[in-house]
């Protein structure tokens, strides 16, 4: 009889080997206390500190109105602003769009920033709360947040290249957009399901249902594909 | 027999529970010791770690096809350049605007002796084009909550400027959102009378995206 493994819900980091602050879903969650993946992969050891005092200072420039500031500060976070903004509504150019958006706002609102979060925490959550509105408001991006999904996701859809913008890219933009909501901002980007009820005004219940559903959906896409792939030699 | 299958349907249902974290206690023992004995239970979780260790490295950072900031700064020194009363005359002129054809419609209902074409006809100039008209009316109360939730965002985000607002200003925004809840109001209750009427929808809906646009363009001043 094979046994199980000692803990089924817990996992080690892919990239630090950290398993105690590692979420069981994927998500190296404690970083979005620290200031940032980026930063604080790349800040370990003594020079953290120092970066730290870096992005303080940034932001209390940038806040004073310093547009250069700002931009180092856009520097700084534009790829994971894009980044979740494409995941989110898996369409280029409006993931363009959304991240000049979110930047805007940012530069409006952090007057009323006040530094108990870090930057980047607060940077995420505000682009996260763009696309959201966007998606309730504009009826250019009236992707449906939860619900009634109709968007097929077919196992029968065409097998992409190998490696052509990741498999896994792939087959979540091409989920039903509100298991794509709900997955993308728990399974990738670590918000808690209450969280993510709060912001999306839905039912927590709602939305961790989403998420499931989008994981099995994932597995049943990505195997199909490789399945095919291998038929194909 | 029936009791096993049951089990491992019960157990198939919270195998993502399980990988969230969110079993404990008895519930959790149950379903670590039915994965001990069902090897497609064990499959089900190996499939799902997987997608998980490749979520986990998936890039956090994907950087955009093209250089997006200038044309973010030039929205910045935009914002700056535009002067406040010149921002507050086109607040006044779109607030009015984007209402008076939701109003049209609205008043012609209420009238009882208004011409439908013609009152479909002012909704539709104050609705975009592209909406989807049976959506709009099963589903009414559906969009009046999305865009209650986003006007409730942008109104806390209004309320965070406080100060930042001269008293011109926030009187001139008080009195618009007046006129427009007011219309909001009329609308939800004639539709709530009617509720399959088409342009009483319309009406809602563009009551409130003029609330929304409103609140949207006031907190970007």
């Amino acid at each position: 009889m094979a046994r199980a493994p000692p803990s089924w819900g817990r996992q080690i980091h892919p990239r630090t080997g950290d398993s105690n602050a590692y979420h069981v879903g994927g998500i190296y969650s404690s970083t979005r206390g620290i200031d940032g993946w980026r930063v604080n992969v790349r800040n370990t050891g003594r020079g953290g500190g120092r970066a730290r005092r870096t992005m303080t200072d940034l932001v209390d420039r940038a806040r004073d109105g310093d547009a250069d500031a700002f931009e180092r500060l856009y520097r700084e976070h534009v790829g994971r602003v894009h980044a979740i903004c494409l995941r989110m509504c898996a369409d280029r150019e409006q993931a363009e769009e959304l991240t000049q958006d979110a930047f805007v706002q940012a530069w409006r609102k952090l007057p009323s920033f006040r530094g108990e979060a870090a930057f980047s925490s607060w940077m995420y959550r505000l682009t996260v709360n763009v696309v959201l509105q966007a998606a309730r408001t504009d009826r250019r991006r009236r992707w449906l947040l939860v619900g009634d999904d109709t968007s097929s996701f077919g196992a029968a859809d065409p097998v992409p290249p190998p490696g052509l913008a990741g498999d896994l890219d792939r087959a979540i933009a091409e989920l039903p957009d509100g298991a794509r909501t709900a997955f993308v901002l728990h399974d990738v980007e670590g918000y808690e399901y209450a969280e993510i009820a709060e912001m999306t005004g839905k039912a927590v219940g709602t939305m961790k249902a989403q998420a499931h559903r989008a994981r099995k959906l994932l597995c049943e896409k990505l195997a199909s594909w490789r399945t095919a792939r291998s038929e194909n030699g | 027999m029936n009791a096993n299958r049951s089990d491992h349907e019960s157990v198939k249902a919270r195998l993502d529970d399980l990988l969230d974290g969110q079993l404990s206690g008895r519930t959790r023992r149950e379903v670590e010791g039915h994965l001990e004995t069902c090897a497609a239970c064990r499959a089900a979780v190996s499939t799902r770690r997987e997608l998980l260790d490749e979520i986990a490295a998936l890039p956090r950072s994907v950087e955009p096809s093209r250089e997006l900031w200038p044309d973010i700064r030039s929205r910045l020194e935009e914002r700056e350049a535009r002067g406040r009363a010149g921002s507050l005359r086109a607040l006044a002129a779109a607030a009015t605007v984007a209402l008076l054809a939701g109003a049209a419609a609205l008043t012609l209902w209420l009238s009882g002796d208004g011409d439908p074409t013609e009152a479909s006809r002012a909704a539709e100039r104050g609705a975009s084009a592209g909406e989807d008209p049976v959506a709009l009316v099963t589903d009414w109360r559906s969009f009046e909550r999305e865009y209650a939730g986003a006007a409730e965002e942008l109104q806390e985000t209004l309320d965070e400027l406080g100060d930042q607002l001269s008293p011109e200003t926030r009187r001139i925004v008080e009195r618009n959102l007046d006129v427009i809840d007011a219309a909001i109001a009329e609308s939800r209750a004639a539709l709530e009378g009617d509720p399959a009427n088409r342009e009483l929808a319309r009406a809602l809906r563009s009551a409130w995206s003029s609330k929304v646009e409103m609140l949207q363009y006031v907190t970007r001043l």
